[in-house]
């Protein structure tokens, strides 16, 4: 199991996130699966801890998917935070992949939301593609992975 | 779930904790953020009860080089060990690339133990992964404690199929095997990748 992000992947995904937030003028915006691995992000906050970050959306966004179930809706595609000076909108992209926009009260929500949908059209036909790829190989097909000498967390 | 990216030169992998309540899983994570360097660490973050009891997960993100030209991010989740939260657990089980099942070494606690192992190799099934094929390894934690089942004992009531599971005798409260258990389960998860690709 498992996937793998291109050079050429992740190049067309920042381009397209660095829009989504000139447009939207949201503060961050982050792209991570429903595993909480980080894939791809752009802005000026969280990025210290944005694996933390990732892991949180991916666990609310779960939580309230179970929510939905078992209120008899099938998922809740959007979940919106709201607080004093930034909000959150999540967003699932499709099956895997989820989009978060973090925002500040300077921008509005409904441009946030619409230029967001926006852009998770057009990751869902990205993903659909780098999902369905047969299995992960390394660039060079001469190459493979190797492990590096020593312990992984010392002694 | 792997993910590897090429344009970053990063490859991630989860690893999740599990086992009964109060078994030593928060206290291993702890444990480990203690003793990992700051440079490779990054926050323990714990979604708890106020009582301490873990309410959702624990997660801590932990950072090598332990693949050449790569940079290897682990991300560490607990889940919560108490019977009623088992949808919880299935959530955090998502996509996992290696499992710790912590095991509470107390006599008192083996038919616990066994109820918790049914329940991972349920929820494993029923996410349509094998747990045959997935790394996993067995830590028999809290061996600091004096009414401990020998280690032959908690072979034979868990460890007792035709491939015999990686055992790593621990304290998470002193520390004693903490490191051990977390180089042994990064090191299967790190090897199943590279088989696989």
């Amino acid at each position: 199991m498992g996937y793998a992000l291109t050079q050429e992947d992740y190049e067309q995904l920042s381009e397209d996130l660095e829009d989504f937030i000139s447009q939207s003028e949201a503060r961050t915006v982050l792209l991570c699966d429903r595993g909480g691995n980080v894939i791809a992000s752009n802005g000026d906050s969280v990025m210290d801890n944005i694996d933390m970050v990732s892991a949180l959306v991916a666990g609310a966004f779960a939580a309230t998917k179970q929510l939905a179930l078992v209120l008899g809706e099938n998922e809740f595609s959007a979940v919106f935070h709201q607080g004093s000076k930034i909000s959150i909108f999540i967003s699932g992209v499709d099956e895997e992949v989820l989009f978060l926009a973090l925002f500040s009260d300077e921008t509005n929500a409904g441009l946030v939301k619409m230029y967001a949908m926006k852009t998770c059209r057009k990751f869902g036909g990205l993903f659909k593609e780098i999902m369905s790829r047969e299995q992960i190989k390394i660039e060079d097909p001469t190459q493979s992975f190797k492990l590096a000498k020593g312990p992984i967390f010392g002694p | 779930m792997s993910v590897v990216n090429y344009a970053k030169k990063e490859i991630q992998f989860k690893i999740v904790y599990y086992g009964c309540g109060l078994c030593g899983k928060t206290t291993n994570l702890q444990k480990v953020h203690e003793c990992a360097p700051a440079k490779a660490k990054g926050n323990l973050t714990s979604l708890a009860t106020s009582q301490d009891r873990t309410l959702f997960f624990d997660f801590l993100p932990l950072q090598t080089m332990s693949i050449e030209g790569f940079v290897t991010k682990f991300q560490m989740y607990t889940v919560p060990g108490q019977v009623k939260y088992n949808s919880t657990r299935k959530l955090v089980l998502r996509n996992c690339d290696g499992i710790v099942f912590c095991v509470d070494s107390q006599v008192t606690k083996t038919q616990e133990n066994i109820e918790s192992w049914q329940n991972l190799l349920e929820n494993v099934k029923e996410q349509k992964m094998d747990i045959a094929e997935l790394p996993h390894v067995l830590q028999y934690n809290k061996r600091d404690l004096p009414n401990v089942a020998p280690k032959q004992y908690l072979d034979y009531v868990l460890n007792n199929g035709a491939k015999r599971i990686p055992t790593f005798m621990a304290s998470a409260y002193t520390g004693e095997g903490v490191i051990e258990t977390l180089n042994a389960i990064a090191k299967l998860v790190l090897q199943d990748f590279i088989e696989k690709h």
